[in-house]
């Protein structure tokens, strides 16, 4: 365990746990959930876990500009803040910063061999060696198999765990494993797929990959606040 | 004539450094007549370019200040602003966009589109200036105007559409077919004033008929009735074609490519003729201003010279005759002896002379009607200032002003130079708002803040040479800032008897980081330990501290003093006694506060070609910039980086030549921040050195 967690409040610990133990390096993970459900306030979560366990987070963003993603960040940060007593005393958003890459693209000029060679530059010149890559905004409706082999590749390269957001329709069909189609042919690439659905008063979380076997036992008991967006872990 | 606004066009030429923009426009008053002889810009015949007024350009080659000028072609009156090419002169450039209707931009046939052509695009694109291009310097060895129509489109995201081919290249340059009339065009007499036209050289024809149909291609795409007169397989008409590229070139959907050399005089003449036919008349421009009682909401204008005058001050220049301010009338007219509103100040200004320029010379006119550019005389106003008629309570927007990025501190030599340097700077901050001063309140020293290095050199040059002011210019100081960490108890005893009366206090309490705070005092003494009228001086004792820090003499803030505690004597005990002893007290506690050193960070925007997105990071990076992140848009990529104040010095040079010149950025302050130990150590060791010496 990193030093950085001596100053995590103790009830924020867990859920730093299941979110920066999920994958390994090389591995890519999904989430999926319909708009306005919480997909990239899930993703900034994981990054920030990540960025006070001492990991180094780049931020690729399809929609956004570099300005929207930042406040995200602070949104969230403050979020956390406000629900974690000793967070703000313990760890400085400022400081984490210096974790995180934002990278914005236009999903035109989005090609993961274009993230491949600046994640190669910046490898190079020194600048900054992430260990996540989170690549939210993607629509995954074209080229998909190709865009997640290049996820793979761009993963095991440089020892990353990649997670991407997938965005569900009310509409979309899908197929026995309940796995939205847009995804359904590629769910194989995925170490893990996890679907936020809205519940009742909550936002809880499904794991559609891997099912049955394996680490299906460990599915985390995730939820997300409607309210705030913050994860939880659930205590049933 | 002059109401005749469909009949006017505003134009500004602009393009990279070098590119032949001045060249041309000389060439173009040369053939509408304004001036009777060429000269070059870098004129062996040592007259110079008439567009380039001021003698500092004549020497470096480079155009700086924005002439506007005046001429006729073909029944059309056009009013040119010949634009600043250098990256440090954007403010010009952006300033001449904002009130011209259209634009030739200016690219060179060998060296294609360039840096400076990249960000002039930009700003081109921000006010949305409708362009032709220019592919000029055809004549030179290895001029490829296709390659550089290529570049438009791929760098500059055009959809250029060549409207012209070269007959011949490089030496071999002869004239240029007209792809709309599908006539060679030869430029005869000693300075090709005299166009002819003929038939398309036979070994041109089927290259030339292909060019055509692309051209008409591109130009259905703005006109249903040309579709269909392609579809149809019917004849061209050739006001058709002119008309759908004029309705693609007015929405910026297309940018018809014109080539030539304005150096060798060929190609200017149908390059003027694509200016009346292609870019807008001031009518076909929306122009808003801002209703400033109704808050600053948007008031469409109208090309009207018959309603209530509303006018833009966009340029002052100080002439020989005193100020002269360069307008442009959006509405109305402008005409000599009217009373105007400044509506920036609420005073009433009355219109003397009123002239339209032609570079440095000038000619006496009676109005500028809605859509024009001219200069008045003797008029006290800002640049940017709107001029309204009674009763009308507009402005027009604010033309974007980029905050300077350099500041230079500067002393004059001797007296005189100092009244003139005032006398200068005075002029140079009114003419250009990107060129600030001030005066440094912790040094004392005259502080100029511009744009770029290279602009700052210019204003320096320029108190020289117009001013007689010579000044030494010192390298920048950043302003550091003291702070502590911890919270430290005091208690100190200000004891002296040295005969006579003595001087005692005795003051106790706590020094504690206060962040955001500035400095706070604050007085929780009870019971009278501390005569309530020494308070106050204890008060004046700590200020004084805080002024300059005893750490490393920066300033000191963020810092919370409170007292709690002390005490006086019956005849010993004075305000300056009290004042001693809270500066005593301060001294000693302070250092064990943890005092730490905090410098002021930037925030940075690189905009760069994405080919130059590695070197940008890089450079960055080396000065301790913190990378926030990377923003691709098409060709360009911005960097927005956390870069500390101290190493930002000098980089636009660095960033220059590390990116062909193709890179600029702009920074802003952001927050003060702890200086690593390193740093602070380096700092710590100058000071010392400072003080041996």
């Amino acid at each position: 365990m990193c030093a950085e967690h001596k100053t995590i409040p103790d009830a924020l610990s867990p859920v730093i746990h299941v979110t920066t133990h999920a994958l390994q390096a090389g591995e890519i993970g999904a989430v999926v959930a319909r708009a306005g459900v919480g997909k990239t306030s899930f993703l900034v979560q994981v990054a920030l876990h990540a960025m006070m366990s001492g990991k180094k987070v780049m931020h690729v963003n399809l929609k956004d500009s570099i300005k929207k993603v930042t406040l995200w960040y602070g949104e969230i940060f403050s979020l956390l803040c406000k629900k974690y007593q000793g967070l703000e005393e313990g760890v400085a958003l400022d400081s984490l910063l210096a974790r995180r890459f934002i990278m914005t693209m236009q999903v035109q000029g989005f090609s993961t061999d274009a993230i491949g060679e600046r994640l190669a530059d910046l490898l190079e010149q020194n600048i900054f060696i992430p260990d996540i890559l989170i690549i939210d905004g993607l629509s995954f409706d074209a080229s998909r198999q190709e865009t997640v082999d290049g996820f793979g590749r761009i993963s095991r390269e440089f020892s990353l765990s990649t997670w991407v957001s997938v965005p569900a329709h009310r509409e979309e069909p899908r197929d026995d494993a309940d796995m939205p189609a847009r995804i359904g042919d590629i769910k194989d690439q995925f170490a893990l797929v996890w679907e936020f659905v809205p519940e009742g008063q909550e936002i809880r979380l499904k794991q559609l990959v891997p099912e049955g076997e394996g680490r299906a036992a460990d599915v985390p008991d995730l939820c997300l606040d409607p309210a705030s967006m913050l994860l939880d872990v659930r205590t049933a | 004539m002059e109401k005749e606004v469909r009949k006017l066009r505003n134009i500004g030429i602009s393009a990279h450094i070098d590119s032949g923009k001045t060249t041309l426009t000389e060439r173009i008053l040369f053939f509408t007549q304004r001036i009777h002889a060429i000269h070059d810009v870098k004129g062996k015949d040592g007259v110079g370019a008439t567009m380039d007024s001021m003698e500092l350009e004549r020497e470096r080659g480079i155009t700086i200040a924005s002439a506007a000028t005046f001429c006729q072609w073909k029944g059309f009156n056009v009013n040119i602003i010949d634009t600043p090419g250098h990256v440090d002169f954007t403010i010009e450039v952006e300033r001449s966009l904002r009130v011209l209707d259209g634009a030739i931009l200016v690219l060179c046939a060998v060296g294609g589109v360039q840096s400076q052509s990249i960000t002039v695009d930009r700003q081109m694109k921000r006010y949305n200036v409708p362009c032709v291009a220019f592919v000029n310097k055809c004549d030179r060895s290895g001029a490829d105007p296709f390659r550089v129509t290529r570049q438009l489109r791929e760098k500059l995201a055009h959809n250029a559409v060549m409207m012209q081919m070269p007959i011949g290249l490089e030496a071999d340059l002869e004239g240029v077919v007209d792809l709309v009339s599908m006539q060679a065009l030869y430029f005869k007499g000693e300075h090709g004033e005299t166009v002819e036209s003929g038939p398309v050289p036979a070994s041109l024809a089927e290259k030339a008929a292909g060019m055509r149909e692309d051209l008409v291609d591109a130009a259905s795409a703005f006109s249903d009735e040309l579709t269909d007169a392609i579809l149809e397989g019917r004849e061209i008409p050739e006001a058709l074609l002119v008309s759908a590229i004029r309705t693609g070139t007015l929405s910026r959907g297309m940018t018809p490519v014109f080539v030539g050399s304005a150096y060798k005089n060929k190609g200017v003449q149908p390059l003027l003729d694509a200016v009346n036919a292609y870019l807008p008349a001031p009518e076909e421009v929306e122009v808003t201003a801002l209703d400033v009682d109704g808050d600053n909401a948007p008031v469409p204008l109208e090309s009207d010279p018959a309603k209530p005058v509303v006018a833009l001050a966009f340029k002052l220049e100080d002439g020989r005759y005193g100020q002269l301010t360069y307008v442009r009338v959006y509405q109305g007219t402008l005409a000599k002896g009217a009373t105007v509103i400044n509506s920036r100040t609420g005073k009433k200004v009355r219109i003397g002379r009123v002239v339209r320029m032609h570079a440095d010379q000038m000619e006496d006119v009676d109005a500028i009607f809605a859509g024009g550019i001219g200069a008045l005389f003797g008029i006290d106003c800002a640049s940017g200032d709107t001029f309204t008629a009674e009763g009308v309570r507009l402005a027009m927007t604010s033309i974007f002003v980029p905050d300077p990025v350099i500041s230079l501190a500067i002393h004059p030599d001797g007296t005189k130079s100092e009244s003139a340097m005032t006398k200068a700077l005075n002029r140079f901050s009114k003419e250009d708002p990107t060129f600030r001063v001030y005066v440094d309140e912790e040094t004392l020293e005259t502080i100029i803040q511009g744009m770029g290095e290279l602009h700052l050199d210019v204003y320096i040059e320029r108190m020289k040479r117009e001013y007689g002011a010579t000044v030494t210019a010192g390298s920048p100081q950043v302003a550091y800032r003291e702070t502590i960490t911890r919270k430290v108890e005091f208690n100190y005893t200000h004891k002296k008897q040295t005969g006579g009366a003595g001087q005692y206090g005795r003051i106790a309490g706590y020094l504690e980081p206060a962040p955001g705070e500035g400095f706070d005092f604050v007085n929780k003494i009870t019971g009278g330990a501390i005569p309530t009228q020494y308070i106050p001086a204890c008060e004046k004792g700590f200020r004084k501290c805080i002024a300059k820090g005893p750490f490393m003499e920066f300033p000191v803030v963020d810092v919370r003093v409170c007292i709690n505690d002390g005490a006086s004597h019956a005849v010993d005990s004075s305000e300056m006694a009290f004042d001693a002893a809270a500066r005593g007290a301060f001294q000693e506690a302070y250092r064990k506060a943890g005092p730490v050193i905090h410098e002021p960070i930037m925030r940075v925007t690189v905009e760069t070609p994405t080919g130059f997105q590695g070197g940008a990071l890089k450079l960055l990076n080396q000065r301790r910039g913190m990378i926030v992140g990377t923003q691709e848009e098409d060709v360009n990529c911005t960097v927005e980086a956390q870069v500390p104040l101290a190493e930002m010095f000098g980089f636009s040079n660095v960033l220059r030549s590390a990116t062909q010149g193709q890179a600029q950025f702009a920074m802003e302050f952001l927050t003060y921040r702890e200086v690593p130990r390193l740093v602070a150590e380096d700092l710590e060791k100058q000071k010392t050195r400072k003080q041996e010496k």
